[in-house]
């Protein structure tokens, strides 16, 4: 038997309400996450991710020195090679975001035009497209852990690169946990809700607290283990 | 503020970065001798709330939104130690992994926001707490929160600046022959007013609401977790200065546009005269950089490229077309 009040029309229309902050957390929460997932290996993972390493910092290292356009031409010519051997997804990734790079600097460089320095735009211009294509093939063709690892081969400090590896993980879990609070948020304030820019804090804040109890969880499942405060990285890593 | 590669010289680079050293010896010596065993976790995880919390997008009055860098609330609750170690590691995973800030820079934009944020805004914060004789109160009174909005406020600010002095020196320390810049174009006079101007008004407000909101519920939900947490910490308000807060705001927002409106015209309007002369297109493709090689060489390199860029163009067409229909 349906009762009487729920044959009756609904007339309820949503008042419009501005969310835009919402929307574009979300999304940029969403697009972090995504590229955090995508993990498989197309291309050059039988090189060590240290020589990878530094041979990427060397050749940003040469194309920010060059005054001579023949050697960032070659530099480039080398990077475009290796980009036509990437997978469609990570040629799209590599190609829009060093594109996007050298077009906001592109832009930035405008003035220097009409300042008497036209060859700056170009130049810089090809060194970001370069330097940022560069760091993008590495990060498309290393594993993060390995390329975390192969931090160590600069003597970086063992409790930082456990520090890193830790973020690394808990950047992709609390990423998700804010994303389902940010949802949520956004399923509840139905019409118009004053208190939804305050809920920011809020949604933030658990956040916090939620990552405070996750660390003290690690700890303790770390502590059974047998950690005893020391951090050593395994050296055959 | 994330400064890309190309636009310091790598000799700048290595200045900065080597008087970002002691700072972060410093650090993590302060942090193994402070932090007990027990928190070493907390660092790592610090450090991705810190992450994660740069991906929010902070209302703003005026229906536009800002991201927040969030050294200064790291340094509230943990520590500057912490708060640099964190915020270094979340500028090495946006220059790693997703380009955002240069290699070569790297030192410099952690002197800047690992550096010089979280240290400028809590020391700022702990000497305006003592001034309005808040130290003693309780982490939510009115007088911390304030200081915590103004130290965030100082901190980013004192970011940017040093941020634009390093743009700045460039055109005067690095030029070729001819005295064209090799590295970021513009001066001092330039650089300053064009960083200074966003983060005085919109990005500092996006700093400070970040700061304050989340500084004021987190000591109303557990004020135990903070740094300088009063032994006494029952005397909570259940209101913070948000109208203060939002005067400021209002005050400043429309400032910044016309601050920024008068100071882009009053400048090209400057530099047009010297403009019609200096300025041709021919000088965009200058041949002096091809000097000294066999034309070849040349010919065969763009030829090269050319072939390169081909591929890749139609790759990145055919992917992108792959993708929508799917559909």
């Amino acid at each position: 038997m349906i009762p009487d009040w729920l044959k009756e029309q609904e007339e309820y229309n949503a008042v419009p309400d501005r969310d835009g902050f919402l929307t574009r957390s979300i999304l940029s929460l969403m697009s972090m996450l995504a590229s955090f997932r995508t993990k498989t290996i197309s291309y050059g993972s039988k090189y060590p991710a240290p020589l990878k390493l530094i041979v990427c910092l060397a050749m940003i290292f040469i194309t920010s020195l060059a005054r001579n356009m023949l050697i960032v031409c070659t530099v480039l010519a080398i990077l475009l090679a290796h980009i036509c051997f990437l997978k469609n997804e990570f040629l799209v990734r590599t190609i829009s975001t060093s594109l996007a790079a050298a077009l906001l600097s592109a832009v930035i460089l405008i003035p220097a035009i009409f300042l008497g320095s036209p060859q700056s735009m170009l130049m810089v211009s090809t060194k970001v497209f370069v330097s940022v294509g560069l760091v993008g093939i590495l990060a498309s063709t290393t594993e993060w852990n390995k390329l975390t690892a192969g931090l160590a081969a600069f003597h970086i400090p063992d409790v930082f690169i456990f520090t890193l590896d830790i973020t690394l993980k808990y950047i992709v879990i609390l990423g998700n946990i804010s994303m389902d609070m940010l949802n949520a948020l956004r399923l509840r304030s139905i019409g118009h809700n004053n208190s939804k820019a305050q809920s920011m804090s809020g949604v933030l804040g658990v956040t916090f607290l939620k990552s405070r109890q996750m660390s003290e969880e690690m700890f303790q499942a770390m502590q059974c283990r047998g950690f005893e405060g020391e951090y050593r990285r395994n050296s055959n890593d | 503020m994330h400064i890309p590669d190309n636009y310091l010289s790598p000799s700048t680079c290595a200045v900065v970065a080597a008087a970002t050293v002691p700072v972060w010896t410093y650090s993590i010596r302060r942090i193994k001798a402070e932090i007990p065993k027990e928190k070493m976790t907390f660092l790592g995880v610090g450090a991705a709330f810190s992450f994660v919390a740069m991906m929010f997008n902070i209302p703003m009055p005026g229906g536009t939104t800002g991201h927040a860098v969030g050294g200064t609330l790291i340094a509230l609750l943990l520590g500057p130690e912490a708060a640099c170690i964190a915020v270094t590691i979340a500028l090495l995973i946006q220059a790693l992994l997703f380009g955002d800030g240069g290699i070569l820079a790297f030192g410099a934009n952690c002197f800047n926001m690992a550096f010089i944020l979280p240290y400028v805004g809590y020391y700022a914060y702990k000497m305006i707490a003592r001034i309005l004789h808040a130290d003693r109160l309780g982490a939510a009174s009115r007088g911390k929160l304030v200081a915590a909005g103004i130290g965030s406020y100082l901190g980013i600010n004192a970011a940017a600046l040093a941020a634009a002095i390093e743009f700045g020196i460039q055109p005067a320390l690095f030029h070729n022959v001819a005295g064209v810049p090799l590295y970021c174009p513009y001066g001092l006079s330039i650089s300053i007013p064009a960083m200074m101007l966003g983060h005085l008004t919109i990005f500092g407000a996006a700093e400070v609401i970040f700061t304050v909101a989340l500084y004021a519920f987190i000591s109303k939900t557990s004020p135990g977790m903070l740094r300088d947490a009063a032994p006494a910490d029952t005397a909570k308000k259940n209101s913070f200065p948000v109208f203060i807060l939002l005067a400021i705001l209002i005050a400043a927002t429309p400032l910044g546009l016309i601050a920024s409106g008068t100071a882009w015209g009053e400048w090209e309007i400057s530099e047009i005269p010297t403009m019609t002369e200096s300025f041709s297109w021919a000088s965009l493709f200058p041949d002096y950089s091809m000097n000294g090689l066999p034309d070849f060489v040349a010919y065969i390199l763009s030829a090269i490229i050319g072939v390169l860029l081909s591929i890749i163009i139609f790759r990145f067409i055919s992917a992108k077309m792959k993708r929508t229909t799917k559909f």
